[in-house]
């Protein structure tokens, strides 16, 4: 991958992960910045981004990982206050029902949460969810219906998407 | 109601709101990146890699930060340095040994802080606001109390940008809520920024991890941001939730141990270093007189005495937890001198040391030492220990130790109580049947004022600490009274504010809660079916008698950790609570068996000291849920005891 195509590839993909990432963890701002590194990282190792095949989705495979060791860094290592997690900024999400919705997503176990949004929002189909999770389909599928219950009964219950509700 | 599948099908990321940097400087991050990673690799130095590149955090809503990298080489501004000399002492003051993985600490060419960031905004990094023109980190964990920290020298191209930098962490933490949410841990941060007093000038940020009730978890983080001429140095630390170590005693243990950097970091100034003091002479006399009164306070006669001398054999502290207690620095000079009897064994030591940051450095590490201790069982029988301030003279500590054999409480006691004035420190130890914390408080009274020759006040100055000669009175209109509870539908009462209501009331182990030292009074109430609440608040002549029946309580706590004065067993447990104050207790006692108890708070703030207890069928286990309240109601209520501070309103 040349100097252009990099750059093509940058522009054209970034804020499409950041969204994406945004919605796999919930914070909009860490998602905005473990992104902007992975593709530091994309280019530094672009010989092997080319061999992947797949740049998006190595990109966001990286930015992924990159949000859970912060957290976990922060969380288990005791290290000092980097202050890698970043706290609820759900508020700067694109719209209302994307805030809802990403609140919502962040109530369900993680791997649910991942494999709705690849296959949900990265239009992703079960075979590619699966290689970039590294579970078996048959499991995928399982998460996606778990997840899908989930989250069905978690935006039923909330009032954020119900939108003209009568409160009697 | 919406489908949420088809909302997820439809999530729509192109409406969010994004600033990615330049493709560019992506590319160029990416090629330091890889020859980092190259140069690493060359050198097997692998295991030095604790950071990170971070990505420049520009927000939309932050255009001044603009002024960001560019792929244009910066020119250093004539006369700063701009590359940190390889012998610079980055790693000095930390304890030897302490490298996270064993070893020396060393200074790696990379920085030990990822990012400071408040509110999920990035405050700093080595990329922002201004690239960094040279970086250096250490990484240290300094045991026993586990405390682990990293200090990062970053160079920028000029002190205008370096100012520019602090001022953006400054500027970060302070706009951020006081207590930041955070929903992925389940947790919260209490922040407080202060202005340091380090280099030409600094700034304090302290973080305190809230658990779900808003209950201090205990675990505690510090960054201290110095900046001399074009140079910041940052050092951050994080204590675990077991240590619980206070925000103060951890960042004043950074603080000191970070003066001879500070001090160093003179060669980044316009002036350089020429006017510093010869660093091998001491700031301040050393010597301890002759005459020193170290054994005043003590019973005459004795079993075992020592006179105070030089030539004693130095005093050697209980281990704890396994672990031998250690100064952080060699002492200069030392007076020692013993009493003991059966069952009553006393010690005091007197410690100079080259200057106050060394003093005040031995006496965090010691307190840091004790509060990493809180419990021990040993020689079948368990030790409970707390540290707390006892008064006697700012920043002076106990640490008083009860022993438990089968679940009965014994008459053991052991206390430690430390007093650091100026460039000496005085450890005190009490261990028998015979030994009190309030007592060996009252003991020390004279020794500890006569610490005075190793302050800059010297002895003949008046009382340090601030005084009024303002009106003492408490106005009518004070709101001691606001939200009151209205349980009268049910029986209850509601006692309106007056000098003469019923108030805050309570007894540690026979020592009531308040002396009879004020000079003016307030209280009010509201009772209810298994409910009491109770309100006071207690003028004192100057701030240190507030400070002093504060230092009397907290004596009163250390050495009551069960009170069966009053015949049933009761249990007396202390929680941390931010009030905004330093000066702040907050206590249950609760029967040890079944419900009923009080939980209070007391607070301090300038001459005045606010009390509020709630009373009811808690329990030792649910006692703690009652200090959101507490912590709540004094924080609404200490902004209006303004007029009792130097500063006034």
């Amino acid at each position: 991958m040349d100097e252009q195509a990099f750059d093509e590839f940058y522009q054209a993909s970034f804020r499409r992960l950041t969204g994406q990432l945004y919605a796999m963890i919930g914070n909009r701002e860490e998602a905005e910045e473990c992104v902007q590194e992975a593709f530091v990282k994309a280019w530094a190792h672009r010989r092997r981004l080319d061999r992947a095949g797949h740049p998006e989705a190595w990109v966001r495979t990286t930015a992924y990982r990159l949000a859970v060791s912060r957290w976990r860094r922060t969380t288990l290592a005791r290290r000092p206050p980097d202050r890698a997690v970043s706290p609820d900024l759900s508020s700067a999400g694109p719209s209302e029902r994307n805030v809802a919705l990403v609140r919502a997503l962040r109530e369900l176990p993680e791997p649910q949460r991942r494999a709705l949004v690849l296959h949900h929002v990265c239009d992703l189909p079960v075979a590619e969810v699966a290689r970039e999770t590294g579970a078996p389909e048959g499991t995928v599928k399982a998460r996606l219906s778990r997840g899908r219950a989930a989250l069905a009964a978690l935006l039923t219950d909330g009032p954020d998407l119900q939108e003209g509700a009568n409160h009697v | 109601m919406s489908d949420p599948i088809r909302d997820l099908d439809d999530f729509d990321p192109q409406g969010l709101l994004v600033t990615p940097l330049p493709a560019s400087e992506v590319r160029r991050r990416g090629d330091r990146l890889r020859r980092r990673n190259r140069a690493l690799a060359g050198v097997g130095a692998a295991a030095a890699v604790l950071v990170v590149i971070t990505p420049l955090a520009m927000f939309a809503d932050r255009g001044e930060r603009a002024e960001g990298p560019s792929d244009t080489p910066t020119v250093p501004a004539a006369g700063w340095l701009t590359t940190i000399p390889e012998e610079f002492p980055l790693t000095t003051g930390l304890p030897s040994g302490t490298a996270p993985r064993g070893g020396p600490v060393r200074m790696t060419s990379t920085s030990a802080i990822e990012r400071l960031s408040f509110c999920g905004r990035v405050a700093w990094s080595p990329t922002g606001p201004y690239l960094v023109e040279d970086v250096a980190g250490t990484v240290y964990t300094r045991t026993p109390t586990e405390v682990r920290g990293g200090r990062t020298l970053a160079l920028y191209q000029d002190a205008a940008k370096a100012t520019t930098a602090l001022e953006l962490i400054r500027a970060d933490a302070t706009s951020c809520p006081s207590q930041e949410q955070n929903s992925f841990l389940g947790t919260s941060l209490a922040r407080d920024v202060t202005a340091g007093g380090s280099g030409e000038e600094s700034v304090v940020v302290t973080e305190q991890v809230l658990a779900k009730s808003g209950v201090p978890t205990g675990e505690t983080f510090g960054s201290v941001v110095v900046r001399v001429g074009n140079a910041l140095l940052l050092t951050t630390a994080g204590s675990p939730a077991r240590q619980a170590v206070t925000a103060n005693a951890l960042v004043s243990a950074v603080s000191e141990q970070d003066v001879a950097v500070v001090d160093s970091m003179c060669v980044f100034s316009l002036e350089g270093c020429s006017s510093s003091p010869d660093p091998t002479t001491p700031s301040r006399a050393t010597a301890i007189p002759a005459d020193f009164p170290l054994d005043d306070g003590w019973p005459q006669g004795g079993e075992t005495v020592e006179a105070p001398s030089g030539d004693n054999e130095p005093v050697r502290l209980t281990p704890r937890c396994g672990t031998d207690a250690s100064y952080a620095h060699d002492p200069v000079d030392r007076l020692t001198a013993r009493w003991g009897q059966p069952e009553d064994s006393r010690e005091r030591e007197l410690l100079t040391f080259r200057d106050d940051a060394e003093a005040a450095d031995v006496s965090a590490g010691l307190e840091a030492y004790y509060g990493g201790c809180p419990e021990e069982n040993a020689d079948g029988a368990t030790y409970l220990t707390q540290v707390d301030a006892d008064g006697l003279a700012p920043g002076s500590w106990q640490a008083s130790t009860s022993q438990t054999q089968r679940g009965q409480l014994t008459p053991y006691q052991s206390v430690v109580e430390v007093t650091s004035v100026g460039n000496a420190v005085l450890i005190s130890t009490g261990n028998g049947e015979g030994t009190s914390a309030a007592g060996m408080v009252e003991d020390l009274a004279g020794p500890v004022a006569a610490l005075c020759v190793f302050s800059d006040q010297g002895c003949g100055s008046a009382p340090s600490g601030p005084t009024s000669s303002g009106n003492t009175a408490i106005p009518a209109d004070f709101p001691l009274g606001v939200d009151l509870p209205d349980y009268t539908g049910d029986g209850g009462v509601i006692t309106d504010p007056a000098v003469d209501a019923v108030g805050v009331e309570g007894s540690l182990c026979g020592t009531d809660a308040w002396s009879a030292s004020q000079i003016g009074r307030l209280a009010a109430g509201s009772t209810g079916p298994e409910y009491d609440e109770r309100r006071e608040l207690r003028v004192f002549a100057d701030a240190d008698g507030a400070v002093a029946e504060m230092g009397r309580l907290r004596t009163a706590l250390a050495g009551c950790p069960r009170d069966t004065s009053r015949g049933a067993e009761r249990v007396v447990r202390s929680y941390p609570a931010d009030t905004g104050y330093d000066d702040t207790a907050t206590f249950a006692v609760t029967a040890r068996t079944g419900l009923g108890g009080t939980i209070f708070q007391f607070t301090r703030v300038g001459r005045a000291v606010l009390a509020i207890s709630i009373g009811g069928e808690t329990s030792t286990a649910s006692a703690v849920q009652s200090v959101p309240d507490l912590t709540a109601l004094t924080r609404r209520l200490t902004p209006s005891m303004c007029l009792f501070t130097q500063a006034g309103c």
